[in-house]
């Protein structure tokens, strides 16, 4: 598997919040190599090369920005199915989700999510939120298989 | 008369001794006798009641009257060479040792009055209340056995004291089969009770899922148009700074103000209906800390002089931390927001306990309110004064009440319309056990 540049993959069926979380990376100068998939199906075939991406080399993003609520299979099933991946394992995933719901956060942590975002409404504070998640996981967090340098 | 003669050798000359006795006395005493025989045997027969003559020693039968033959079935020879056992059950109470007993007691205790239940040669049950004395007839011990036939038959009638017992009998079994009865009605009624309980927790649960659902649904889904009004329209601000005017900014400000309020809105009301399904999580918890921890919190938006605050000693409670604070923001967070306009900005916070049960109280010298309003306080988007600027969602004071209603305790206002308002709220000091 290559490791290509891609730095992040948004999984976001709702197109307002992907474009507000887009905004947010690009105004932040967070990441330029952003991939952004509508449902969960579209996930697990980008991540294990399946259907449309079949014949497409598999790429390892540095970041999962997961939504929980999504349509066909769902945040949770696709988490489940990283965190079950000895190759994807590693990757950060950091879920997304409208609401605090304690049973989806519980469930989240069990299946070894990295963390757990509420959107918050607030315009102002959306931004702040990507920024900080950004800047955290690709720039300050050291994740296995990396190499580098600063 | 009575006549004998004699032949005599007197004198060597044959005599005839004649001698003429007058017997009519012992005639007499005779036949008296065989009178009185007859009549004590035409008695002893005619009697009603089967009679037994028992030797006391043995317990032998050496006579008995026409009625026992009757009513046990048997003949005299049968009657005299019976022993006990003929005539009793056998069964326990009335067995030969029982009996045996009895003649015992008659002999050595006096008359004995006692029921029976014998057997007729026929094999029916003979219920009988049976006399048992004991007498010296001359120089033999004899025990008088006196059988009255108990048992009724049919057709017979029932003395007026009888029906009497009957009916009361009757009526005590009445009593007793109602009793019978309701006691099925009540274990019926109880399993109907169960069933139901059962079928509306069920339904209960059901419509706690779905009430679930909806909230979560809520949440989720009227969050994300509103973040997109909120984004979007900050996006425009943002990008077309330069195509917009005051005016337009101005519109866009009040779309923004509007998306808070209801991002506001809907996570209060999420907080109300997460505390209704949380479990608490029950610990002792430092009332006085978390009121100095909460109050800078609440005066952190407070733009004129803040209120003082004036706390006494509280006493610690059992209970789930997280949401108790949730109470003391509410509270202190009125208590601040209704003083912002009144000459006395003060807020004490007292607490005691009064038979392990604690009672805490905010009072402020603020707005006030109307105490015939008082019960529309702890409804869900009820307000008694008028929506300005900061104001809350009019979730708060129902969010405190389902808060301490959860921890088993309750919640009471005190106001006056411009004289302050005062709240109270109970909570047990220990966990209740249940």
């Amino acid at each position: 598997m290559s490791t290509q540049n891609l730095e992040i993959l948004l999984v976001e069926d709702d197109p307002r919040d992907a474009e507000l979380t887009l905004r947010a990376l690009r105004k932040h100068n967070i990441a330029n190599e952003v991939r952004v998939l509508q449902d969960g199906v579209q996930a697990l075939d980008f991540l294990f090369g399946r259907g449309p991406f079949a014949a497409a080399e598999r790429v390892r993003p540095r970041l999962i920005l997961l939504d929980l609520k999504l349509p066909k299979v769902d945040g949770l099933e696709v988490l489940r199915a990283i965190k079950a991946d000895a190759n994807l394992r590693t990757v950060p995933v950091v879920m997304l989700t409208s609401s605090r719901e304690e049973r989806d956060l519980l469930e989240s942590y069990r299946l070894g999510m990295n963390s757990y975002i509420v959107k918050p409404v607030d315009f102002e504070q959306f931004m702040e939120s990507v920024r900080q998640v950004g800047l955290y996981w690709l720039l300050l967090n050291q994740a296995p298989g990396e190499n580098r340098e600063g | 008369m009575e006549i004998t003669s004699h032949t005599l050798d007197f004198a060597l000359h044959r005599a005839e001794l004649v001698l003429a006795l007058d017997v009519t006395e012992r005639l007499r005493d005779r036949r008296r006798l065989e009178e009185s025989e007859q009549r004590f045997r035409e008695i002893f027969n005619s009697m009603n009641d089967a009679v037994f003559i028992h030797d006391a020693e043995s317990g032998r039968i050496l006579q008995v009257n026409q009625r026992t033959l009757d009513l046990y079935g048997i003949r005299e020879e049968e009657a005299l060479a019976a022993d006990f056992d003929h005539f009793s059950r056998g069964e326990e109470g009335f067995s030969v040792r029982e009996a045996g007993e009895w003649l015992r007691k008659a002999r050595e205790e006096g008359p004995q009055l006692f029921e029976w239940r014998s057997r007729a040669a026929t094999g029916h049950v003979i219920w009988a209340e049976v006399n048992l004395r004991y007498v010296q007839l001359g120089d033999k011990s004899r025990i008088l056995a006196v059988v009255r036939d108990i048992s009724r038959p049919q057709g017979a009638e029932f003395s007026a004291r009888e029906r009497e017992i009957g009916l009361e009998l009757a009526c005590l079994l009445a009593v007793a089969l109602h009793q019978h009865h309701l006691q099925d009605e009540v274990v019926q009624h109880s399993s109907e009770l169960e069933r139901r309980v059962v079928e509306r927790t069920t339904q209960l649960q059901a419509a706690n899922e779905e009430l679930e659902a909806f909230t979560y649904s809520v949440g989720h889904d009227l969050r994300s148009p509103l973040r997109a009004v909120d984004g979007f329209s900050r996006m425009l601000e943002e990008d077309h700074a330069d195509s917009l005017d005051a005016e337009a900014c101005r519109l866009l400000g009040v779309i923004r103000d509007s998306t808070r309020q209801m991002d506001r809105l809907i996570n209060d009301l999420l907080t109300l209906s997460r505390v209704s399904r949380i479990e608490l999580r029950r610990e002792w918890v430092d009332m006085g800390a978390l009121v100095r921890e909460v109050y800078p919190e609440v005066c952190a938006h407070e733009t004129e002089d803040a209120c003082a605050l004036e706390l006494a000693e509280l006493p610690s409670v059992w209970g789930d931390r997280g949401l108790l604070r949730q109470v003391w923001l509410n509270l202190l967070g009125n208590a601040v927001k209704f003083s912002r306009h009144s000459a006395v900005k003060r807020v004490e916070v007292t607490g005691e306990v009064l038979d392990g049960v604690c009672r805490y109280s905010v009072r402020d010298q603020g707005a006030g309110f109307d105490p015939a309003c008082g019960h529309k306080l702890f409804g869900v988007f009820q307000r008694l004064h008028a929506a300005h600027e900061n104001e809350g969602s009019g979730v708060g004071l129902a969010l405190v009440q389902r808060i301490v209603r959860r921890h088993g305790g309750q919640v009471l206002a005190e106001g006056a319309p411009e004289r302050g308002a005062c709240f109270h709220f109970q909570l047990s000091e220990q966990e209740e056990k249940s």
